[in-house]
């Protein structure tokens, strides 16, 4: 495939923060073993990319801790492979605007060094098993600028498009979309994933620069599409969004339906990749009492789960019943505890008897390390 | 690089296994799967890295391709090293011409090249079909303290049980003054682990020594350790007093997937301190659907449960399909259960298919071991019974024609 990847692991498309006040959007835990980037790397590499930037912005640790060489990917080449791409990589480009045509004008010099043809442009907000290659075979076939990957089947939100108000013609070209929306507010959150040609996109981070500087976002982008060839390759590939808590757990518990899990962990296209943690097997106890559930393995279950997402090593001592939550990893929840509606970030120690409840549309949220 | 490494470890990897057929029938005993997510070799592997010992000699000789693909560069145990790390060590033609390895301590003389090459003090002998988890730095520290030539690491075993192993009597320092390998009447309950530290040059001497004899089988229980002995060097014991299984039989390796289980197991994996390194697949999170029950079991990934489970070890990409119901088992990867199959008391290998209303094994206190060997497809409705070896589908029972379907 002739072309390289870049991750934008920003947090563009966060709507809360709980999540990633000491992590990047890419590094947030998903499906009881994965973090976000796992979905985007494996993307990248099951289409055939083999050379990947990421662009990092704030709290990058976790990230680089995550991917480390990339070895798991088999993205540690010789002649091509990953590539971290921090903020300040160029002088004059300032940390406080983030935005994220500032950080790609910040890492030009990689980019122009780049031989690939094209770029697959790759945000963080979303998870989903992807095929890249459909997506530049219909950018190069329409002879576009640009081309935005969308996804009809979104089993947690409305699709991103529909929410724009998004207008195309028959053969996907975007002509205009619905400025009162509030989703239509970013333009920079409608191109997360995208294939461009590499060249163009040093004139069009040029323009976007001018057009920025006099125009509202929403202005600019209706300019885009007037403008320039904007295509929408609209796919059946299921996506889960990662916008804020309730998208969050209900991504999660999303996995839960068989279908959802079919398309996303055996889609064609290939296996979902992630760093390995040589935990032993699930341990069931005596007690245990598990049903619907998505269980990781190095968990431990002592008590009862329903309806739950539970990562590696988290334990669910006697007498708990845990229902319609996500428990990450590491966390204990205490005998005797009732948890519904919860997630519990990383190394949370819920107490014996503990009893919390929050909704669907109102998650209770532990952050990590929180003891109650 | 001149670095010397203290001590190197060679584990005899290459033995066939010939009583753990037909779990054995096309890969070395040391890659046969074990408790879940492991294979046996990861335990030596294990150990070894977390003893602080990151040079490793595998000496393959039995089926090496799955054992050699498992290996691979020793990443997954950190020993992908420019210096050192895991090297696998086959039998190879040399000037003299090829030969296979003879016996245990042949292997090694083969081998004396991979060892001298990294000059260390002392040398690790270990064998692939033990599931302990050891620190040998202790017994290294033992057998420095003691100014051994040779230390044997042994365990307390039952008298009755005395007579399989290599049997050693020792005097009040842990000085062995005696050595039999598997005697009839064994004087002595301590067992040989098969877990050696010899210093360098004592092996290197007794290695070459006892190919010089040709009446010998080149093995160390039956001909180095004695021959040691013999000449009056200083041999010690070093007793060891965790969790130690010899599993060479199919009853003994059911019976150490068994020891993983409970809340305070003999043989505890979850140990933090301790972990066990093995090589991943791309396994997605276990699905526990809503018909499913699963108590005192360990479970591996990438499956889906809808049937219950108790007391059994299942490992990654099982499928357990409704009305299933599994006790006293081991059921490794890729296996498929269908609809209301039935397994008691026994091991099912790899890849294995078992049909619609199968009942394979009895109950635990009704009758003996039942065992499948990989990559079988079981017929529904087919019936078989306790103790029960099936190697291939020629071994299943006839399959009663049923009128009308």
């Amino acid at each position: 495939m002739d072309a390289a990847g870049i991750i934008l692991a920003d947090n563009m498309a966060n709507l809360s923060r709980e999540l990633t006040t000491r992590r990047t959007l890419a590094a947030v835990p998903f499906g009881a073993k994965y973090r976000q980037i796992d979905f985007s790397l494996s993307n990248m590499v099951n289409s055939g990319i083999n050379n990947v930037g990421i662009i990092m912005s704030q709290h990058y640790d976790s990230v680089m801790h995550h991917v480390q060489s990339g070895a798991v990917w088999d993205l540690d080449r010789k002649l091509a492979g990953l590539r971290y791409l921090p903020p300040l990589a160029a002088p004059g480009s300032s940390m406080s605007n983030g935005s994220r045509t500032e950080s790609l004008r910040s890492n030009l010099i990689y980019i122009s060094e780049l031989k690939e043809k094209y770029l697959v442009l790759c945000g963080s907000g979303y998870v989903g098993n992807i095929d890249f290659t459909a997506m530049l075979d219909h950018h190069i076939g329409s002879n576009a600028d640009i081309t935005c990957f969308f996804s009809n089947n979104v089993a947690n939100q409305t699709p991103l498009y529909k929410r724009m108000g998004l207008v195309t013609d028959s053969d996907g070209r975007i002509r205009s979309f619905d400025a009162s929306q509030q989703e239509a507010m970013n333009c920079e959150l409608a191109m997360s994933t995208c294939v461009i040609k590499r060249e163009f996109l040093f004139e069009l981070i040029d323009w976007l620069e001018s057009a920025l500087k006099t125009g509202t976002p929403q202005g600019v982008l209706q300019q885009m599409f007037t403008e320039m060839n904007i295509y929408a390759h609209i796919t059946d590939e299921l996506v889960i969004y990662l916008e804020d808590l309730c998208t969050y757990l209900a991504g999660n518990l999303a996995l839960l339906d068989y279908d959802v899990r079919k398309q996303l962990f055996h889609a064609p296209s290939g296996p979902v990749i992630t760093k390995t943690k040589d935990s032993t097997g699930t341990r069931y106890s005596e007690t245990a009492n598990v049903s619907n559930s998505l269980i990781a393995d190095g968990a431990v279950i002592e008590g009862e789960v329903r309806n739950s997402v539970i990562f590696r090593g988290a334990r669910i001592k006697k007498h708990a019943v845990v229902e319609n939550c996500v428990i990450m990893q590491d966390s204990t929840v205490g005998e005797g505890a009732h948890l519904n509606y919860a997630i519990l970030d990383k190394e949370v120690l819920i107490n014996d008897g503990r009893m919390l409840s929050g909704y669907l549309t109102h998650p209770f949220y532990c952050k990590r390390n929180e003891r109650i | 690089m001149s670095e010397r490494k203290q001590c190197v470890a060679m584990l005899l990897a290459g033995g066939q296994g010939s009583r753990l057929v037909p779990l054995t029938k096309t890969t070395a005993k040391p890659a046969v799967p074990f408790g879940g997510k492991y294979r046996i070799i990861d335990f030596p592997l294990s150990n070894c890295v977390n003893s602080g010992i990151d040079t490793v000699g595998v000496l393959t000789q039995y089926q090496p391709l799955e054992l050699n693909d498992y290996l691979g560069r020793g990443d997954p145990w950190d020993m992908d090293l420019r210096y050192g790390g895991l090297h696998v060590l086959p039998p190879y033609e040399g000037e003299a011409g090829a030969d296979w390895f003879q016996g245990t301590a042949n292997a090694i003389y083969q081998n004396l090249r991979f060892i001298r090459r990294y000059n260390p003090q002392y040398v690790l002998i270990l064998s692939g079909d033990h599931i302990y988890k050891m620190d040998y730095r202790i017994m290294l520290e033992e057998h420095i303290k003691n100014k051994a030539d040779c230390t044997i690491s042994v365990i307390d075993v039952p008298l009755e049980e005395a007579s399989r192993f290599g049997i050693m009597t020792t005097d009040s320092t842990g000085r062995i003054t005696e050595f039999h390998e598997k005697p009839a009447k064994p004087n002595s309950t301590l067992a040989s682990m098969g877990v050696y530290i010899f210093s360098t040059d004592k092996l290197i001497k007794y290695l070459e020594e006892d190919e010089k004899n040709p009446d010998s089988a080149n093995d160390f229980g039956k001909n180095v350790i004695p021959l040691m002995l013999n000449s009056g060097e200083r041999m010690f014991a070093y007793l060891y007093g965790g969790y130690w299984k010899d599993v060479g039989t199919l009853d003994s390796f059911w019976a150490a997937n068994m020891d993983a289980l409970g809340d305070l197991p003999e043989l505890y994996l979850n140990d933090p301190e301790w972990r066990i390194y093995y090589r991943h697949g791309n396994t997605h999170p276990e699905f526990m659907g809503a018909e499913a029950k699963v108590t005192n079991s360990i479970v591996g990934d990438g499956g889906s449960m809808y049937g219950t489970v108790d007391s059994s070890v299942i490992f990654s990409d099982v499928a357990v399909e409704k009305g299933c119901v599994v006790n006293d088992s081991v059921i490794m990867s890729d296996c498929l259960l269908r609809e209301n199959a039935k397994v008691s008391h026994a091991i099912i290998g790899e890849n294995v298919t078992v049909g619609r209303d199968t009942v394979i094994g009895e109950a635990l206190d009704a009758g003996e071991l039942t065992v499948i060997g990989p990559n079988i497809e079981i017929p529904d409705g087919t019936v078989i019974g306790a103790g029960q070896i099936i190697n291939s589908a020629e071994d299943l029972p006839a399959q009663k024609q049923e009128g009308g379907r």
